[in-house]
């Protein structure tokens, strides 16, 4: 198992998840607590939200939205068969699918490239040749269906487990495994050597 | 030669394809989560902030109203739930200038002609604090929190709107519909009124602030001095005094965010 954003993926119940019911439990009881959750997950829903709406700012007044309904809705969360990850993001997915209504009606890929941005300052030389790396690997993604890339961003942006990503797309854990292979698959056909 | 990172064993058990393997190596690369901007991690705080300190509106609506009830039966029990419904809508607090307000309070009661005076100064106090911002400047992000200025105005237009409407049904039906937007906590409904409003024009918020105004000073001027004085002529807790209601929701709305408008445009000179 390895840790990422403090989850442990793989799909094996740790030692994580319960400290992670542990702080659902404690902010529940007392909201100051809720600080804890919210910096472990405020960069995921972000950049989930970053790649749905396209926009910097859409994208953080949506994060705020998932986070002023999730405080609202926290003393109703119950631990079952859906982690805090997955409840988290099943309101994040309907605040963009909202926000969606009200702008442009299909899923935004724009925001991807930006996406590929450097977490840190880097060289002119350095962002050119991390362009260079990820277009050919975003003209992939941006070939597949809207609802195979979102369960992709789920797993790789969000850092789901693939129950997770079935809690959110209303799906089994079973279909969520499927739907991900079978886009690998593909895009490992269209996927050469000289990508990436 | 990638190696598999572990944590994506799960989607790939053979992983011995070393083309999948690269491939989602790359994925994981190419997809990372990117850091949300400070600015939206001290939103988020704010808003946490708020929620462990706000007043229990409801406790403070929940409190009887027995005279109220008791002398005027089924009808003004109506009128209470209507008032505490006005009131929860609202909810709109600035405890920066709570102390202003009751020093006004403390002067005695509140006449229509005085609050239209009061009203009419802070606007132009307000529209002078616009008109150094500009309209050019007016959808730069980032001067409350995540907000743009026309974002504030529009917040304030939308809380000033409420006072409008909730004025005229309480007079005149004696009822207020809470639905929509006024039915949400207030950070609830803050945040989608930005998100609402951030890509609306500047010139239609601005020009929707000057429309909301203007009835807000109709409907203050044709308000008996009685019903701005008395909170049980419209259902509300014995202290909240409809004129405050007011006050609290326009012109001491208007102070405590221009503060931080003030903030922003001294960083900008600086």
């Amino acid at each position: 198992m390895s840790r990422v954003h403090g989850r442990v993926l793989g799909g094996q119940r740790s030692a994580s998840d319960a400290d992670e019911e542990a702080l659902v439990q404690a902010a529940q009881r007392d909201l100051a607590a809720f600080g804890p959750l919210y910096a472990r997950y405020q960069d995921r829903i972000y950049t989930y939200l970053r790649t749905r709406t396209g926009q910097t700012e859409d994208a953080a007044d949506l994060t705020q939205q998932v986070f002023v309904q999730a405080l609202a809705a926290l003393p109703r969360y119950r631990a079952r068969g859906i982690s805090i990850a997955a409840w988290l993001f099943r309101i994040a997915r309907n605040v963009a699918a909202d926000w969606q209504r009200c702008q442009r009606p299909t899923v935004s890929w724009d925001a991807v490239p930006e996406a590929f941005h450097p977490r840190a300052p880097e060289t002119a030389d350095g962002a050119l040749l991390r362009r260079e790396t990820f277009a050919p690997l975003h003209a992939l993604l941006a070939g597949l269906d809207a609802q195979t890339r979102e369960a992709l961003i789920l797993r790789f942006t969000a850092q789901l487990t693939l129950a997770e990503i079935g809690a959110v797309l209303d799906k089994s854990e079973d279909a969520a495994r499927k739907q991900i292979t079978r886009a690998l698959h593909t895009l490992k056909e269209q996927y050469h050597d000289d990508i990436a | 030669m990638t190696t598999l990172p572990e944590r994506y064993t799960d989607l790939l058990p053979e992983h011995d394809d070393p083309t999948l393997t690269r491939l989602v190596d790359a994925l994981d690369r190419a997809l990372h989560p990117l850091p949300a901007p400070p600015q939206l991690q001290a939103a988020l705080q704010r808003v946490l902030d708020r929620r462990i300190g706000e007043t229990p509106v409801a406790a403070r609506v929940g409190r009887p109203a027995p005279e109220v009830l008791s002398r005027k039966g089924a009808l003004m029990a109506g009128v209470a739930a209507a008032g505490a419904a006005w009131l929860l809508a609202l909810g709109h607090t600035s405890p920066a200038i709570a102390g202003e307000i009751d020093r006004l309070a403390r002067e005695g009661p509140m006449s229509a002609s005085r609050l239209v005076d009061i009203l009419r100064g802070e606007r132009a106090s307000w529209d002078a604090l616009l008109a150094r911002i500009g309209p050019g400047r007016m959808d730069l992000p980032g001067v409350e929190g995540t907000w743009s200025v026309k974002q504030i105005v529009a917040h304030l237009t939308w809380y000033e709107g409420v006072v409008v409407e909730g004025a005229r049904q309480l007079m005149s039906t004696g009822t207020f519909v809470r639905e929509g937007l006024r039915a949400l906590s207030m950070d609830e409904r803050n945040v989608i009124l930005a998100a609402q409003s951030r890509a609306r024009p500047v010139r239609d918020v601005l020009a929707e602030s000057e429309q909301v105004f203007g009835q807000l000073l109709a409907v203050v001027d044709a308000c008996p001095d009685d019903i701005l004085n008395d909170p049980r002529r419209l259902g509300l807790p014995d202290d909240v005094v409809p004129w405050t209601l007011v006050a609290n929701n326009s012109y001491a709305h208007y102070q405590e965010h221009a503060r931080a408008i003030r903030a922003w445009l001294d960083t900008r000179l600086a």
